[in-house]
């Protein structure tokens, strides 16, 4: 950073420690350029880099008021002196932690009170409490390794089985040197018994019977060991692939909401699925086919040697070019096998979308248009695998190629020895019997670097999962919610979808057993709170206190089992009724389940199903109506008992009569308890003892339903629209 | 030709001294403070921008930008920049790693920066052969042209996508 020599003068007076400064990165026209904020004193100095004339100064006070925004990624500082002058910058949101920084350390410079709080992310400012990082802002972690390290990192995953993968080594090793006798009994064969045959020397047939018979028993002996060796890796293969995807689904349960809204559906499942599969057949087979290849290729290399060096040597002369070769092509491979599964995920992801979607397609009679981005992604997979196979496809005669000129130099070469007298024919037999293995193994090696490619890039998939921090995490120094009482504080609750900000400081206060309705319009971050609360997602600034201790101090898991949530469009697994209704708390008696139904009058309607309490619901089971599905998730929240209740729209899905029956099964659930209940109709609050009027992110009114209305504010408006809504049905 | 004047008497519009636009409805209703907001700010930026006021209302529909005298428009674009600040990435110059997360150095229309790709959902096509990026703090790079990219940037976006 260069300062106009005047500004610099100025700062090196004061010194450090009199001084803040802070760089942003933009300028006036929001164009990348440094621009230095500094404050000396209680002077604010602004500077542009190159740009003494940009020089400008203002004094500021502790009545300075302080404004930072961010708008997509696109931060803004607004200083407002106490003349009423207003001064903006604006920055990146790159340099929020910077920003707020300054901030932090420019008002207790000017005397500003700051509230002291118990920690300050250095990421973001975002209050949090000691000793965690903050969600927001995990600093990057290191771009990880290469494709060998992606595959190393498998390994990981295969402590377990360690000991049968050195026994699986073994059989590989032994398979293989069982493999290089028969070529070596080629030589004696031809020499000693077939040439002295030929020109009349040997009289007796037998050793001809002893060569096929130690041949047939190598060759016995190979089939079972090479039997043993692929049946272990793939007993091995299987069970890590399979822990692989145990460890990536139990990981993708860490992940927050929030990762679920970015993720496709059909992305998510076939890495899981498809990947791992991936993974596993390249563990099984091809891996160990490699470590057979790499034995092979040595211990053939070495015999080879131990013949004829020169003939050795000679056969040798290919590797070069096909090392050439492979190294080529290896780019466009990698690159391939990427492209490959991400245009294959797509694909799934058009069937995730409309398979679950298919009313809505039939209902516009889409069918076609749907078939037709199927088809484009179809097309997108061929070309993708065109792109892999044209490498393919030129790779390999070239390879051959090659390997065929080596072979007819070592047809020359032995010629030429033979004709000197230096070997006999039955070496150059046994030679190009090892020499035929030796090139096939090489090549099945260079198949196997397209396998590892390939695996690299779905192990590189999985561990993108794995790798993803959850950004609920657990706290390092957990406190016990146990058995909460309800008693909830809600102070200063920021929060922002990336950049968007959707609450803006919401303070309550809820005593325990209180019932809060929560109206407004859509948008006006009720959901967003409730998720908030639900930990769903954890605040960008502020913080939710339960009984006293911020949510973010109890162990995830334990602090869920306190809350109920009945929802919308509620949602039954496949399964019976009964096991819906026991979700949350699996070893309830039947007694209970029972009990909890009858409280949520789901049992009448459950004794009339064929099957009643074991009557399959969900997906592929019996349909139920919404008023039914909703009882069962009452049901299910009474039997957890939790201390806070959440409604999010319980009835809203219902006519008005279903919602009138449904109500005394919601009295049930909601004594006793803290609730919180969104609703659009307003006479679904009717028995809350306060309302809370939510707009554009903010609490706008706060009382009870008599109060509100005599407030003439949002809420009275909002009520005097249902009404007028009401009143034009009856007509 | 736009709702939210339900009469027919267009608005009078301009920008004041400090970059802020205000309207007069009906030679009486001011509006001061009005934030452009452009409803396709990726395929078309410069037509069909709504003026907002303070409660977020929509008061007027702008058809298209080069209409209007340039200093209002000027006023608008800056504002709209503002509002909606899309950088067009013109040039990759390096990226740390093509596993996520990454670091990128990038030109884009405002400068050199870098940017940190998280994964590569941060990366969408777009039709006409565009893409939009966003960074891990939610600022969006625009490409409008993959193909139009020399060939290092156009074989990283590639790569991705």
């Amino acid at each position: 950073m260069i300062f106009p020599s005047s500004f610099q003068a100025e700062t090196n007076q004061l010194g450090d420690a009199n001084s803040l400064e802070l760089e942003l990165d933009l300028d006036e026209k929001l164009c990348f350029a440094p621009v230095q904020l500094k404050l000396i004193g209680n002077q604010l100095f602004s500077c542009k880099k190159n740009d003494s004339a940009a020089n400008n100064e203002w004094t500021l006070g502790p009545d300075t008021v302080w404004l930072v925004s961010y708008n997509l990624g696109l931060g803004s500082l607004k200083i407002v002196l106490e003349e009423g002058k207003e001064l903006n910058w604006n920055f990146t949101a790159q340099k929020k932690a910077q920003v707020n920084h300054f901030i932090h350390h420019c008002k207790k410079h000017l005397g500003v009170k700051i509230e002291s709080v118990t920690s300050v992310c250095p990421g973001c400012g975002a209050m949090i409490s000691g000793g965690e990082t903050c969600l927001t802002c995990n600093p990057l972690p290191p771009a990880k390794g290469t494709a060998i390290r992606m595959l190393f990192r498998l390994f990981a995953y295969s402590k377990t089985q360690l000991p049968l993968i050195i026994l699986g080594f073994f059989l590989t090793l032994l398979s293989t040197l069982v493999g290089l006798v028969p070529p070596y009994l080629t030589m004696p064969l031809t020499d000693d018994v077939l040439i002295p045959m030929q020109q009349g020397e040997l009289k007796e047939f037998a050793p001809v019977y002893w060569f096929i018979s130690l041949l047939a028993i190598a060759a016995a002996a190979s089939c079972i060991l090479e039997w043993l060796r692929s049946f272990f890796s793939s007993w091995v293969s299987e069970r890590i692939s399979s822990s692989l995807r145990s460890k990536t689904y139990s990981h993708l349960h860490t992940l927050s909401m929030e990762y679920f809204g970015s993720k496709r559906t059909g992305d998510l499942m076939s890495r899981i699925s498809s990947d791992t599969n991936q993974l596993c057949n390249f563990l099984s087979s091809h891996m160990g086919d490699f470590a057979a290849d790499i034995l092979m290729v040595i211990l053939t290399a070495v015999t080879l040697f131990a013949i004829n060096p020169m003939l050795a040597l000679a056969s040798l002369t290919p590797f070069p070019f096909v090392t050439f070769l492979v190294y080529k092509m290896r780019g466009q491979l990698i690159s391939g096998y990427r492209k490959g599964s991400i245009v294959w995920s797509d694909m799934t992801s058009v069937l995730a979308d409309t398979i679950p979607g298919i009313r809505v397609v039939k209902a516009f009679a889409q069918e076609k248009r749907e078939i037709d981005r199927f088809d484009q992604a179809n097309t997108r997979v061929v070309l993708a695998h065109d792109h892999i196979n044209f490498w393919w496809a030129i790779i390999w005669p070239l390879i051959s190629f090659t390997t065929t000129i080596g072979l007819l130099i070592v047809w020359a070469v032995a010629a030429r020895q033979i004709y000197q007298g230096q070997i006999t024919v039955g070496v150059l037999t046994a030679f190009l019997a090892y020499i035929s293995r030796f090139y096939s193994r090489s090549e099945s090696m260079i198949r196997f670097m397209s396998y590892a490619q390939r695996a690299s890039a779905s192990a590189g998939r999985l561990f993108e999962v794995l790798d993803r921090m959850p950004s609920v995490p657990e706290p390092s120094r957990p406190v016990h919610p146990n058995k909460l009482d309800g008693n909830i504080e809600i102070r200063d609750l920021h929060f922002s979808y990336g950049s968007r900000e959707v609450l803006h400081g919401i303070n309550l206060s809820i005593r325990k057993g209180e019932m809060i309705g929560i109206v407004g319009p859509s948008g006006a971050g009720k959901t967003t709170l409730i998720n908030l609360l639900c930990r769903f997602f954890d605040p960008s600034n502020g913080s939710i206190f339960v009984d006293g201790n911020d949510i973010r101090k109890f162990p995830v898991a334990e602090y869920r089992k306190n809350i109920g949530i009945v929802l919308q469009d509620p949602f039954l697994f496949f399964g019976s009724i009964s096991d819906n209704i026991a979700y949350g708390k699996p070893n309830v008696t039947r007694q209970q389940v029972i009990e909890a139904a009858r409280f949520a009058k789901a049992h009448p309607f459950i004794l009339n199903l064929p099957e009643a309490y074991d009557s399959l619901v969900g997906e592929r089971g019996q349909s139920l109506s919404t008023g039914e599905r909703q009882r069962v998730s009452i049901a299910r929240a009474l039997l957890v008992d939790p201390a806070i209740l959440i409604l999010d729209e319980a009835t809203s899905a219902l006519d008005a009569e279903t919602e009138k029956e449904l109500q005394s099964a919601l009295e049930n659930l909601i004594l006793g308890r803290t609730t919180i209940a969104i609703a659009h109709r307003l006479s679904t609050l009717r028995r809350a003892d306060r309302l809370v009027v939510m707009d554009n992110g903010r609490i706008v009114e706060i009382g009870t339903h008599t109060e509100l209305l005599k407030k003439d504010g949002l809420y009275t408006r909002l009520h005097r629209a249902q009404q007028t809504l009401a009143a034009g049905y009856t007509i | 030709m736009n709702p939210a004047s339900s009469n027919n008497h267009l608005p009078i519009i301009w920008a004041e001294t400090d970059g802020t636009i205000s309207a007069k409805f009906n030679q009486e209703t001011l509006l001061t403070h009005l934030t452009p907001l452009s409803l396709f700010p990726l395929s078309e930026g410069k037509k069909n921008i709504v003026l907002l006021d303070q409660n977020q209302n929509e008061v007027f529909l702008i058809d298209d930008l080069a209409n209007l005298e340039p200093t209002l428009a000027d006023a608008i674009t800056v504002a709209l920049l503002k509002n909606r600040f899309i950088l067009k990435l013109l040039k990759i110059k390096k990226v740390s790693s093509l596993r996520t997360p990454s670091e990128w150095q990038v030109i884009s229309d405002r400068g050199e920066s870098n940017l940190i790709f998280v994964s590569e959902e941060a990366i969408r096509r777009l039709p006409d052969d565009c893409a939009l990026i966003q960074d891990s703090q939610g600022l969006r790079y625009l490409i409008t042209s993959i193909r139009g990219l020399d060939n290092y940037s156009r074989k990283v976006i590639e790569y991705y996508i």
